[in-house]
């Protein structure tokens, strides 16, 4: 297990992948596919140094590392693929194409990150507003207090909602609680 | 990873609902003598629907009356119980306030390396339920008797398959047992639950499968299946004319069982306020006609004997687990 | 035809009392909702209201719980069309042509069709399972560990279907899908695989939370790049009902989408899913109307949403007559059975509790008319919402799909499962690589390997067993089939279309 400390789960290369596209280019049109080869290669290289462990099977069946293997390989060769598919695709015209990473998905990535991260440490209430009310802005409000006024009320509706209704144990500050969550 | 967020998300939950009962630092050493003051919540760690959660939901609704104060139940299900046992072992506070309801695997999955906690991170309160192991095969089976199928299995070893929940786990362990017993060789098969190795023991590619009686009583019922064994040391009320293994002459005796508990470290009062409430409804029949009618079988034992009882338990599996690697 | 007297005598009872037939109607409403919301699903609506039946008597008890299955199965069509992200797995095929026709305005009839066809497939299921249950249920029962794994197999075929315009790319987000259900204990062996230490993992990666993020997340970050340009929205025809014209020639689907999802539901350890894929593909091999599959042909709608609902019809069968309940909403049901001191078995259908059964079976069939009724008018109002602007749906989905993903489990964990995959599906549909097959590749993938695994350790070895049994054959046939379909319609588009390669950008959406 020495060599896959920092190769992550296979689903967290796909977003260190995708940011990594973002930074440099606005998303060409051949960042994103080449970076899914990798993501693919990235894949088969984590089944590789993960299945070294695995015990054999039972009683004549194949054991937990045959399909793994399998996958492993088939990911390597749809990456090549994809490599060369990528490559001899004639260049689109690309200026006219609208860039697939305008700062506002990067915002909105931004918030959805801080959302999930945040959740935990201030409750609820709070992190829910302030991703509503930042999704709002976002996504082309023009008068930022009805959009405030809307993310605090849904907010609220779907606090009551889960949390009263379907007892779903949302995370809760203090405020939360005052505001019967 | 997790475990950060866990002590993070229980704090929180703690904080907040725990606000106006602050007895700061040492949780439960206060000794409340009104306990309970505020609702209860029960923490499932199997996903709602199964077999735990319909006994917890039971449960609560019956121990609210005694209590004198709701109980909520709420599902953490994941990693074969890790995820909601996890929570409780490591960071719940053991007031009283947050019980779980725990299974033999708390005393041997840390084993296999898939619990971070064992039973030592528990306080046993009561336990409510035992489901023997039962070793069941199609109606229209070869076998009679279990003297018969060890026959067939000592005439060609491992010929025979038997399915369980999965390996490492209650029921794979149970066929370990009646392996050692028997001196037999059967070919283990896991299956997604008891429902899926019914069907393949109907089905006919299954030769035989170990569940909880609970399970297969259904089928038995509707003459579908029969049982070649129960490994009680007495023949169930429900199931008068199923024999033991006891009685055919193999020693075996092993189950799963249910019971509540909370964090490790609970005050002594509270544990005996609870139990007291809990054997009580244990004895009404709200609670036993929905133990009753989902075939689960109900043993009342009182915090003195659980603990003691679990432990025996907890060292035949860790014994099997250790013979059957 | 005692069955039909039984049956009528179901009736009887039920319109007897009123109340029972509110009830059914208020457990339908309830089902929608919840299945409309993406991470409350129709199972835990009805393991929540499990014990409330225990204080009820039986026929209303088991007549709510049936309500709230079929409803919600129903219901995660609403937000499948209209928004392009599934309420529940059941969906997920649906909005493969639901919300392109939303996107052409013609979300009434969609919807309207989503509901008919619901409608449809519970009332063939409801009437197979009424007078077939014994000899489907032993029929069934042939469906084994082998069959298992032919079928999965079978359903990683459709990836082909639903892959969009390439077919790498398509095979390429299956096998992503492959490499995530890999994650976790391996049932099997018990070997941890893929988790890199980390105890979240042990239990693997969750097809809900996964779901909720490359539909859901996915689809609010679109509407987030759409508003950064110029946006034109949706229309909504006058047309609120789907035509007759469109009934007449879905109604072959409508059938062979009924039977395919009563057949899947038969079988225990399907699922809703994986019937509404099933029939969505085999009616896409019937091309017929005007508009091709993937791009808004009601047909689409019509074979996703037939197949799931009698999905639920079906899995009764082996639940009622051999206690086997296939997933987890009919394992609340016979919980549900169980409480009420009803024994599964074929007793159950001619014994003392028979008119009970009957009078169960009566409200389904109830249920799924209402279905049609309250689902067609509830329709008339829920189209509106693609006239709601973008700054008001954004945050409503993104609330919607953090507090779902959340839900499922109460744990954080899948938050981020759900936004990671959320971010990853916007790369994916940004770059033509459809979302579909990732999710079959999810499903399909584990139920694949488990499946092939146990049929081995049972026969030692052996392979021979995935070919010389019946119903196995029967699908490696339809694998044939299916690949040969692939390739002959992958030569026509390479004969039909080498100019037009390109596509306009605002095409794009999950597919």
């Amino acid at each position: 297990m020495a060599g896959d400390s920092g190769r992550g789960t296979p689903g967290r290369p796909a977003a260190a992948v995708r940011v990594g596209a973002a930074d440099g280019h606005t998303g060409g049109p051949r960042t994103v596919p080449l970076g899914m080869a990798v993501l693919l290669l990235g894949a088969a290289v984590a089944i590789a140094v993960d299945v070294r462990g695995y015990r054999d099977g039972a009683g004549g069946e194949p054991g937990p590392a045959a399909i793994p293997i399998l996958v492993a390989l088939l990911c390597a060769v749809a990456a090549i693929a994809l490599v060369f598919q990528t490559l001899r695709s004639t260049a689109l015209p690309g200026q006219s194409a609208p860039s697939v990473l305008p700062v506002r998905v990067i915002a909105t990535v931004a918030a959805l990150t801080a959302a999930g991260l945040l959740l935990q440490q201030i409750g609820f209430f709070v992190t829910f507003t302030g991703l509503a009310f930042a999704a709002g802005l976002l996504a082309g409000a023009r008068r930022w207090w009805t959009s405030l006024g809307g993310a605090v009320v849904i907010t609220w509706v779907v606090m009551i909602f889960f949390g009263r209704l379907f007892a779903v144990p949302l995370p809760a500050a203090p405020i939360d609680v005052f505001l019967g969550g | 990873m997790r475990t950060k967020f866990i002590p993070a998300a229980a704090a929180c939950l703690l904080l907040s609902a725990c606000a106006d009962t602050a007895t700061g630092g040492g949780g439960g050493a206060g000794g409340e003598s009104d306990f309970p003051t505020k609702p209860i919540t029960a923490v499932v760690a199997w996903s709602a629907g199964g077999g735990t959660d319909v006994m917890m939901r039971a449960f609560a609704q019956s121990a609210e009356d005694h209590l004198g104060q709701p109980i909520n139940v709420v599902n953490k299900p994941g990693s074969s119980g890790a995820v909601g046992w996890g929570e409780i072992a490591h960071a719940t506070q053991p007031d009283g306030y947050t019980l779980t309801m725990v299974s033999p695997e708390i005393g041997f999955l840390d084993e296999q390396g898939l619990y971070d906690f064992g039973l030592d991170d528990f306080t046993l309160i009561t336990l409510l339920n035992e489901d023997p192991a039962a070793l069941a095969v199609r109606a229209d089976a070869p076998w009679d008797t279990f003297e018969e199928f060890v026959a067939d299995a000592k005439a060609d070893p491992g010929a025979i398959s038997v399915g369980n929940s999965g390996p490492g786990l209650a029921w794979d362990l149970a066929t370990t047992a009646i392996e050692r017993s028997a001196g037999i060789e059967l070919t283990h098969v896991p299956y997604d639950g008891a429902a899926a190795s019914t069907q393949a023991v109907l089905g006919g590619t299954l030769d035989a499968m170990a569940f909880s009686i609970g399970e297969v009583h259904p089928q038995v019922e509707a003459g579908e299946m029969k049982v070649l064994g129960v490994a009680l040391a007495e023949r169930l009320e429900a199931l008068p004319n199923v024999p033991t293994f006891v009685e055919q002459g193999y020693d075996v005796e092993i189950g799963t069982f249910r019971g509540i508990a909370g964090p490790a470290g609970m005050d002594p009062e509270i544990v005996a306020t609870l139990n007291d409430a809990f054997v009580e409804m244990a004895e009404e029949d709200t609670f036993a006609d929905v133990m009753e009618n989902n075939s689960f079988g109900i043993r009342v034992m009182e915090t003195e004997e659980f603990q003691p009882f679990f432990e025996d338990a907890r060292d035949l599996y860790v014994d099997l687990l250790r013979e059957s690697e | 035809m005692e069955i039909f007297s039984s049956l009528l005598g179901g009736f009887g009872t039920l319109f007897s009392s009123p109340h029972l037939i509110a009830a059914i109607a208020g457990a339908v409403v309830a089902g929608m909702v919840v299945g409309a919301l993406p991470g409350l699903t129709a199972t835990m609506a009805m393991a929540l209201f499990l014990p409330f039946t225990f204080l009820m008597e039986p026929a209303t008890g088991l007549a709510v719980l049936m309500g709230v299955f079929a409803g919600g199965i129903a219901g995660g069509s609403v937000p499948a069309i209209l928004l392009n992200v599934p309420g529940t797995p059941a969906s997920a095929a649906t909005l493969l042509d639901g919300y392109p026709m939303t996107r052409k305005g013609r979300a009434g009839e969609a919807l309207s069709m989503a509901m008919f066809a619901s409608a449809v497939g519970g009332l063939v299921s409801a009437l197979l399972m009424s007078v077939l249950a014994p000899v489907i249920a032993r029929f069934a029962l042939n469906f084994q560990a082998p069959e298992f794994f032919v079928l999965a197999i079978y359903g990683l075929t459709i990836i082909a279907a639903v892959a969009g315009k390439s077919l790498l790319k398509g095979y390429i987000a299956g096998l992503i899908g492959l490499v995530v259900g890999i994650v976790g204990l391996d049932p099997i062996a018990g070997q941890l695989r893929l988790t890199f230490g980390s105890q979240a993992l042990y239990g693997g990666i969750s097809l809900i939370p996964v779901l909720i993020g490359v539909f859901g997340i996915t689809q609010a970050l679109v509407m987030v790049r759409e508003s950064s340009g110029v946006t034109e929205r949706p229309r909504i025809s006058g047309r609120t009902f789907v035509s007759a014209d469109d009934l007449r020639s879905s109604s072959g689907t409508l059938v062979r989408g009924s039977l395919i999802g009563s057949g899947i539901g038969a079988i225990p350890g399907t699922g809703t899913d994986i019937g509404a894929f099933l029939s969505y593909s085999e009616a896409r091999r019937r091309p017929k109307g005007r508009i091709p599959f993937g791009e808004g042909n009601p047909q689409g709608v019509a074979a996703s949403e037939s197949a799931n609902n009698a999905v639920v019809g079906g899995s009764m069968i082996p639940t009622f007559t051999l206690g086997i309940p296939g997933e987890a909403g009919t394992a609340v049901l016979l919980g549900g059975l169980l409480i009420h001191g009803l024994m599964p078995g074929p007793d159950l259908f001619t014994g003392s509790q028979s008119s009970l059964v009957y009078t169960i079976f009566a409200s389904f069939i109830v249920a799924n008319v209402m279905i049609l009724l309250l689902g067609t008018l509830a329709a008339r109002l829920f189209v509106h919402v693609v006239r709601v602007p973008n700054q008001v749906l954004v945050p409503v989905i993104l609330m919607f799909c953090m507090v779902g993903s959340y839900a499922i489990n109460n744990r954080i964990a899948d938050v981020y499962v759900t936004v990671v995959f959320g971010i990853l599906g916007y790369f994916m549909v940004t770059h033509e690589f459809p979302v579909s097959p990732l999710v079959l590749g999810l499903i399909l993938g584990p139920m694949a390997e488990t499946n092939f695994r146990r049929a081995m350790t049972i026969t030692h070895g052996d392979w021979t067993i995935f070919f010389t049994r019946p119903a196995s054959l029967v699908f490696w046939a339809l694998i044939v089939l299916s690949l040969v379909y692939v390739w002959r319609s992958a030569r026509q588009r390479r004969v039909q279309e080498p100019a037009e390669s390109e596509d306009s950008p605002e095409a794009v959406r999950p597919t």
